[in-house]
């Protein structure tokens, strides 16, 4: 057995519920993230990819403690942090931050850039005569003129925020930056400049990313690992290369086929039937069987486990031979 | 051409506020009267002593005919002399302190008390939104006079009460208004930013909340000294505002429709004094409501 080192992040079973808004007896649970678990090392970039509804953004939500976890365990460097109060939770929440989408509403309109990202370094006890420096540092950092620092983000473009919002995430030191969508609005030149930058930062101060985007591309780009959500539970997970490449899972295999290809090569495209599921009501089974092609009887009944493929990445999907399975057919002869 | 370079470079730049604020009071001329009424009855209100042309409470022997009945607007008394003998434009003008001051502080009070409750209760949700909001409703179905009259009955009349039950009535709106405010507020991107780097519940209201409400605060406070204006009026035309012998708008309807027949100017003077002055505060209002708008959602994007 080879001993991994203790992971920054630890997702265990984790869960996500919200009451159904209806008044109604009997209205369901929405079950927005349903058991997940997964593991972030130092250094490491994870990428969750889905469609929306899927869950994604109250998983992100649920790791930097702004949605309460129904069940489940999520811990950083082996504490923790579900179980504590708010105020105890503070110091460790200092160490997961998030970049949103939309870099035009997370950043205060009323504030300056240099009070956005002051407000970081605040939290961090800096004292105040340092945060001026501290400030044209993470300036440069995300590679902004100091200029802007007293600039309104209005004055400002979306890239630029976007490098801003960056900045902010960093002033509190952290071990793990959530994107959520970070680069969605962003034009494709601006894109690349922002996945770039984020990978310096990546290797300059080893901090893990996981980084949530509907756009396949960019995830095989970025990341090492990659969780493919659907219906709130993980679908496959693994490798980028190897899930993106070689998708195993029906769902995968039609995210995968619906990437726009420059070289015209469409004809193998796998059309997609329906629609995402309604989370308050979850087909039975495999949330996915209404929309697969290959659904057979067992997919209507049970519910199937996220278990490793001879392949190397792990699939929840009644069709695909699990490792373990092979392993006992293998024995038996 | 060159001229023009650092014309267009300007007007690219979105104007501050009080730029945009100056132009539209040039353009504006329904708003440019309201603010100008508005700050006149501020400074005639503060500097009442020198503004006023006789004392307010003496009774000029002068004021009253030969049979005793009061001397209309002349060259003596400019707007007519009360039952009394008292000079009707001194007692307007020293009512105008009376009604401001009770607006003004009423309004701060219902400001403090509204924008505390709403906020709150908008950004904690849960339990205790629904008891503020419940106490809010309670408050609201009060019927505010009646409870006047009740609470006067009981401590006697005094300016302090009239303020108390302006307030007491006012807050109610003001945290509605702020707590719907505040529930689109704290979904906003940035407020959950401030979140997640473990900024304090009072942190995060003290920074990132109430620097947006100030806009509604203002509109809302300005509108408030109206409502305050006219309440106030209402209990002393009731005899239950502010004691005698003050001057004060109200009160001198109450004494003026006693003798509207032979002396209309009792009535008029106060009355169209009310009117102007609610009005001008009122589309003050309406402007500041204007202003703050466009500014909101004039924002480059």
């Amino acid at each position: 057995m080879i001993l991994q080192p203790t992971p920054l992040l630890s997702v265990k079973d984790l869960s996500v519920h919200f009451k159904g808004t209806g008044k109604l007896v009997g209205s369901q649970p929405v079950k927005a993230v349903d058991g997940i678990s997964f593991n972030v090392y130092q250094g490491e970039t994870l990428g969750i990819a889905g469609e929306s509804g899927s869950g994604k953004s109250t998983l992100a939500r649920a790791l930097i403690g702004i949605n309460k976890p129904t069940s489940g365990k999520i811990l950083v460097r082996g504490h923790e942090i579900v179980d504590f109060s708010n105020s105890a939770l503070r110091p460790i929440r200092k160490k997961i931050q998030m970049v949103f989408q939309d870099p035009y509403d997370s950043l205060d309109p009323l504030f300056t850039i240099s009070q956005s990202i002051a407000e970081g370094l605040q939290v961090r006890d800096l004292p105040r005569s340092e945060i001026p420096t501290e400030v044209l540092r993470l300036l440069e950092t995300v590679k902004l003129p100091g200029s802007l620092a007293t600039r309104y983000p209005k004055e400002l473009s979306g890239g630029q925020r976007q490098r801003v919002a960056i900045a902010r995430a960093l002033a509190t030191n952290p071990d793990l930056i959530i994107c959520d969508e970070a680069v969605a609005a962003l034009d494709v030149s601006v894109r690349a400049q922002i996945l770039n930058l984020l990978q310096d930062i990546q290797e300059q101060a080893s901090i893990s990313f996981i980084f949530i985007s509907h756009d396949l591309s960019t995830l095989r780009y970025i990341s090492k690992s990659v969780a493919i959500m659907y219906a709130g539970k993980i679908i496959e997970y693994g490798d980028s290369d190897a899930v993106l490449t070689h998708p195993q899972h029906p769902y995968t295999r039609a995210l995968v086929s619906a990437v726009p290809n420059i070289a015209g090569n469409n004809g193998d495209k796998i059309k997609s039937i329906g629609e995402p599921p309604d989370l308050a009501n979850v087909p039975s089974g495999c949330a996915f069987n209404p929309r697969c092609r290959e659904s057979v009887a067992q997919c209507l009944i049970q519910t199937p486990q996220l278990l490793p493929t001879a392949q190397g990445p792990k699939v929840a999907c009644h069709l695909i031979q699990p490792i373990e399975s092979l392993q006992l057919s293998l024995g038996g002869e | 051409m060159n001229d023009h370079f650092e014309e267009i470079e300007t007007s690219l730049d979105s104007p501050s506020l009080r730029t945009r604020a100056w132009k539209s009071l040039k353009a504006d001329k329904v708003a440019f009267t309201s603010v100008v009424v508005v700050l006149l009855l501020i400074i005639i209100a503060i500097c009442a002593p020198w503004f006023a042309p006789k004392l307010p409470l003496y009774q000029y022997p002068d004021g009253l005919s030969d049979i005793g009945a009061p001397q209309g607007p002349g060259r003596n008394f400019l707007l007519g002399a009360d039952q009394n003998g008292r000079d009707v434009l001194s007692r307007l003008i020293f009512g105008a302190r009376v009604s401001l001051t009770v607006g003004v502080v009423a309004t701060a009070l219902a400001s403090i008390i509204g924008v505390t409750i709403g906020a709150i209760s908008g950004y904690m949700g849960g339990w205790v939104e629904s008891i503020l909001m419940r106490l809010t409703d309670i408050v609201l179905s009060f019927p505010i006079l009646l409870f006047c009259i009740a609470l006067i009955a009981v401590t006697g009349p005094s300016t302090k009460n009239v303020v108390l039950v302006i307030a007491f009535a006012y807050w109610t709106y003001l945290a509605r208004i702020i707590r719907s405010q505040v529930l689109s507020l704290k979904e906003r991107e940035f407020i959950i930013a401030a979140r997640s780097l473990g900024l304090t519940t009072p942190q995060i209201i003290r920074r990132h909340i109430i620097p947006h409400l100030i806009p509604t605060i203002i509109v809302y406070s300005t509108l408030g000294v109206a409502t305050s204006i006219l309440i106030e009026a209402s209990l002393s035309f009731l005899g239950i505002g502010v004691p005698l012998p003050q001057p004060s708008w109200g009160e001198m309807i109450s004494e003026g429709q006693k003798y509207f027949q032979s002396a209309p100017w009792l009535l008029i003077a106060p009355g169209v004094t009310i009117i102007f002055a609610v009005l001008a505060f009122n589309l003050m209002g309406d402007w500041l409501t204007d202003l703050f708008d466009a500014s909101s959602t004039g924002v480059k994007r």
